[in-house]
């Protein structure tokens, strides 16, 4: 096999050693490379710290499965950050079943600034995708007569004033796609387009393109997508965290991955360019 | 019978829930909310069945010592552990929480993570400038992965407004005329199954 050959048939196990070390080295050895906040990450977080004030009613919804949580976990703390510090009410919910554990696990770092039952509740997981959710939307004690501990919640104070949709200031969504639970689409559908509330979303960096028109035509009113926005909002949050730490690794990981794709292509062309003039190949 | 009665029923609902989306008449609009609501009792009580079908699924697998059965015992002795646990000292147990947050959750971001071996991969041995297109996509790509990250900021600062600008005039040009073609098409699906025109969900009937 020719050098030109061989770029271009890289063995897949040196690529994995390669990209788990691009991945782990910056982890361990943090680079600190600067990064700025994007305008929709700035829109977004501009957009909560103007509308929602002090015990505002917030629906949360974690959306979000555990092979997620490395994205969204990120994004759902810096979220929750903002939102403790605004002294707002979280109703937490999850349309996916591993949402509920994982609320649990996102609120804990915040029982002190969100005392459980005055300022946050979960709720558990909402059954029945978009229906599901059209229907907690115009009354949630016909879904959810207690939380997922079983205790009523109609008399928990973070419920008080809560009767349908119109008390709700902003729903968010930190979601992991539509496989199990809703999707962005099933949000905008039933939060904006029917009872024309506003819809922020956190999501995976893999749906950002195609959830991008939603926002772009201001049906979502936040979004932060993947790992690179989770490290934005942290930055605007002035609370530094995984995501954060994760921006080294990510650039050298992405930089590896074109490095290996402009290396094929060199071999590509060079060996197209010595079969047409007719020379042999190295 | 067998299709007509499920049709007559799957049109009825779905006229009433949209009559309910459009006009304001208090009869259907109640009956509208009523439907909503048994969707999720309905998604619960599913959730149970699937539970189930899986048990039987897998214990049949077990007990004809199909290949890989030792996978099946396992899923089906964890899971009844896992289940066990949670409805005798509740999913707020440490033990409960314990088997979520120390092997559910490391071993779906470890899953999940394998994905980005693979796309590596993949990228490598795809993203090949063959022709016009895909010499503009491996472009494209390059840039929109640079900007990304803080990386491509230092090496030049209009990297994220260039990555930036892809995505929200290319890429959103490109989704909306899926989008709309993808709601075009969904309207007509919906018609068909309201009206018993489209039949393929109720399956073959074998």
């Amino acid at each position: 096999m020719s050098t030109y050959e061989k770029m271009q048939a890289i063995d897949k196990r040196i690529i994995y050693v390669f990209l788990a070390l691009s991945v782990a080295v910056p982890l361990l050895f943090p680079l600190g490379l600067p990064f700025s906040v994007g305008a929709e990450v700035q829109n977004s977080f501009t957009w909560l710290d103007k509308n929602v004030q002090q015990d505002d009613l917030v629906l949360f919804s974690y959306d979000i499965s555990s092979g997620a949580m490395p994205e969204l976990g990120p994004i759902s703390t810096a979220v929750m950050a903002h939102l403790a510090k605004k002294g707002v009410r979280i109703v937490g919910i999850a349309t996916m079943t591993e949402g509920v554990m994982l609320a649990r696990q996102l609120w804990e770092p915040f029982a002190k600034e969100l005392p459980y039952g005055e300022k946050f509740v979960n709720l558990g997981f909402l059954a029945g995708g978009e229906s599901g959710l059209s229907s907690f939307l115009q009354n949630p004690y016909n879904v959810f007569k207690a939380d997922v501990d079983g205790k009523p919640i109609e008399s928990m104070p973070v419920m008080k004033g809560f009767k349908d949709v119109k008390d709700i200031k902003v729903m968010i969504s930190v979601n992991c796609g539509p496989v199990g639970g809703c999707s962005i689409e099933q949000w905008v559908r039933q939060g904006f387009v029917t009872h024309k509330k506003p819809v922020w979303i956190g999501l995976n960096a893999v749906m950002a393109p195609g959830s991008m028109p939603y926002y772009r035509s201001g049906q979502l009113v936040g979004y932060i997508a993947g790992i690179r926005g989770a490290a934005e909002y942290e930055k605007l949050v002035g609370r530094a965290g995984l995501g954060t730490s994760a921006m080294d690794a990510q650039s050298i990981a992405h930089a590896l991955i074109i490095v290996f794709i402009i290396l094929g292509n060199v071999g590509m062309f060079a060996l197209k360019g010595t079969k047409a003039k007719g020379g042999a190949i190295k | 019978m067998r299709k007509a009665l499920p049709t007559a029923i799957l049109s009825f609902v779905a006229t009433i829930v949209l009559i309910d989306y459009w006009f304001k008449i208090p009869v259907v609009n109640n009956m509208a909310k009523d439907f909503t609501t048994w969707v999720s009792v309905i998604a619960n009580v599913a959730l149970g069945l699937g539970a189930v079908n899986l048990v039987l699924v897998h214990s049949r697998h077990i007990r004809l010592k199909r290949m890989e059965w030792g996978n099946s015992l396992v899923l089906i002795v964890l899971m009844l552990y896992v289940m066990v646990i949670g409805i005798a000292q509740s999913s707020n147990s440490p033990t409960y929480r314990w088997i979520y947050d120390n092997i559910n959750v490391p071993l779906g971001s470890t899953l999940f993570a394998t994905a980005a071996f693979q796309i590596a991969s993949a990228s490598y041995r795809t993203f090949r400038a063959r022709n016009v297109e895909s010499g503009l996509l491996l472009i494209t790509g390059i840039f929109v992965m640079l900007g990304k990250v803080p990386l491509g900021e230092m090496m030049a600062s209009w990297m994220p407004t260039f990555a930036q600008w892809i995505m929200d005039v290319w890429n959103t040009a490109a989704q909306r005329g899926i989008m709309i073609c993808t709601a075009i098409g969904l309207v007509i699906i919906s018609v068909r199954v309201i009206t018993g025109m489209e039949r393929g969900h109720f399956g073959s009937g074998e």
